[in-house]
C-alpha cells in the first residue's frame, strides 16, 4: 500500500468514525500541518457524502415506486379507536374492582350513599364516586375512621410469591385506592388478570412498588377519598 | 428482517402493508399531509435500512417500535424546522433516542452536484463498492464476500481504483 493509499484509507476511517482517540489527534494535526493532506480530506468527504447522499436518493426513489404500486386497500388499517376501547374496558374492570371493594371492605358509612355508576366508568372517575360515596354536607364520624384492628379487616386474596411470579415482561399496573377509614387497597393488573390486596403488609407493599418500578411505563397511581386519612402514600 | 436488509422489494411491501398506517395516521393528526406522510415513511425506512445493515446493530425493540420512533422523530424535525409542533407531540420529542441521519448541508449543493455526475459516469460494480463501504459501512470482509472478490485485499485494491476513477470523472 503506498503512502496515498494509506492517506486514503485513514481518511475513509475517520468519515465511518472509526478512528481511536490518539488517530484522532494525528488526524487532526496532520490536517493543520499538512496542506495536501488536508485537501484531500475536503475531496474525500465530498466523494463520501455525496455517495451516501445518492445512495440514499436511490432506495428512497425505490421505495416511492413501490409505494405507488400499492393500492390504498393494501395497507393494514391503523385502528387507534380499538386502542382506546380497551382503554376502556381496563378502566370499566378497574372501577368494578375499586367499588367492590368499597363495598365489601369500607366501613358501612360510605358504601351506602353510592346511588349509582357511571354509566361510562373510567379510573379517573373513581374519585368522584368516592366523592359522591360521601357527601361534603357529612363529614365522617370518627369512630367511623378509625379501625381498632386493621388486620382483622385486611384480607390477602393473592398471595405475594404469585404476585411476584408475574413475568418481568408482562403488563403490570398497580393502583392504589385510599378510604376514609385509612384503610387502603392496591388493585394489581397482571397478565390480564385484576388482584385486589387490602392493607399489604410493608414488606409485600415494598416488593409491589419495586416489580412496579422494573414494568416499564409502569406507575402506581393513588386516589385517595378527600375525606380519608389514608396513610400518606407511598410515591411512585 | 433478512429479506428488509438484503432490499427485497417484496420485504418493503410488507412493511409498507404493515405499518404505513401508523405512520400516516401520526403524520395526518399533527399537521402533515399524505404526502408528507409518504415522505415521512421513506426517510423512515431509509435509515431503518440503513441501521440494520450497520455491523453490530442489533434491534432492541419491534421493528414496528423502531420504525415509528424514527418517524416519528423525521416529522417532528420537519415540524420544528417550519415551527409548526402542535402542542400534542412536544411532550414526546425526546421519548426515544432513534438515529438522525440528516447530513444535508455538510457539502454544497454545488459540490454534490458535481460529485453526483461523476459518480452517475462510474461503472455499476464501482458504485456498488463504494456504496458498501460509505453507505452500508460494511467491511472490505463482508464486500469481498458479497461481491465475490478472491479476498479482502482484493476488493480493497478495487475500491482504491474506483476512488481514483471517481476523482478524475470529478476533477474534468
Amino acid at each position: 500500500m503506498n503512502s496515498n493509499e494509506q492517506d486514503i484509507d485513514f481518511i475513509e476511517r475517520y468519515f465511518r468514525q472509526e478512528l481511536s482517540p490518539e488517530e484522532m489527534e494525528t488526524f487532526e494535526y496532520r490536517i493543520k500541518t499538512d496542506s495536501v493532506f488536508a485537501g484531500e480530506v475536503i475531496a474525500m468527504r465530498d466523494i463520501f457524502y455525496t455517495v451516501r447522499g445518492y445512495a440514499r436518493a436511490g432506495l428512497k426513489l425505490e421505495l416511492a415506486e413501490i409505494q405507488s404500486s400499492l393500492e390504498p386497500t393494501e395497507f393494514k388499517k391503523y385502528n387507534p379507536k380499538k386502542f382506546k376501547i380497551m382503554k376502556w374496558i381496563g378502566g370499566g374492570i378497574v372501577i368494578m374492582a375499586a367499588v367492590i371493594g368499597i363495598r365489601y371492605y369500607a366501613p358501612h358509612s360510605i358504601e351506602k350513599p353510592i346511588k349509582e355508576i357511571p354509566q361510562k366508568d373510567s379510573i379517573e372517575k373513581v374519585d368522584s364516586i368516592i366523592e359522591n360515596a360521601t357527601p361534603s354536607s357529612t363529614p365522617p364520624q370518627k369512630e367511623e375512621i378509625l379501625i381498632v384492628e386493621p388486620s382483622a379487616t385486611t384480607k390477602n386474596i393473592v398471595q405475594p410469591d404469585i404476585r411476584l411470579n408475574v413475568k418481568d415482561k408482562s403488563t403490570f399496573s398497580v393502583k392504589k385506592v385510599g378510604y376514609k377509614n385509612g384503610m387502603y387497597q392496591y388493585i394489581i393488573k397482571a397478565d390480564g388478570k385484576t388482584y385486589e390486596v387490602n392493607n399489604p403488609s410493608p414488606d409485600l407493599e415494598e416488593q409491589l412498588m419495586e416489580r412496579a418500578k422494573k414494568t416499564t411505563g409502569s406507575t402506581v397511581d393513588t386516589i385517595t377519598n378527600r375525606y380519608a386519612q389514608p396513610k400518606e402514600g407511598v410515591d411512585f | 428482517m433478512e429479506e428488509l436488509k438484503a432490499r427485497k422489494s417484496s420485504a418493503f411491501k410488507q412493511v409498507y402493508h404493515d405499518h404505513y398506517g401508523m405512520v400516516k395516521h401520526f403524520v395526518l393528526k399533527n399537521n402533515g399531509s399524505d404526502d408528507d406522510a409518504g415522505d415521512v415513511f421513506q426517510d423512515g425506512l431509509v435509515i431503518v435500512y440503513e441501521k440494520l445493515n450497520t455491523p453490530g446493530f442489533a434491534l432492541s425493540c419491534s421493528l414496528k417500535t423502531f420504525l415509528y420512533a424514527v418517524c416519528r422523530n423525521i416529522w417532528l424535525n420537519k415540524l420544528r424546522i417550519n415551527s409548526r409542533i402542535p402542542a400534542s407531540v412536544k411532550d414526546f420529542e425526546t421519548l426515544h433516542e432513534v438515529p438522525d441521519y440528516d447530513e444535508e448541508g455538510i457539502i454544497s449543493q454545488q459540490n454534490f452536484t458535481r460529485v453526483e455526475k461523476a459518480l452517475k459516469q462510474l461503472g455499476e460494480r464501482c458504485q456498488k463498492l463504494l456504496e458498501s463501504y460509505y453507505f452500508l459501512k460494511l467491511s472490505m470482509k463482508q464486500i469481498a464476500e458479497s461481491m465475490e472478490y478472491t479476498n479482502e485485499d482484493n476488493a480493497k485494491n478495487q475500491k482504491y481504483k474506483c476512488l481514483q476513477q471517481l476523482k478524475l470523472l470529478v476533477k474534468n
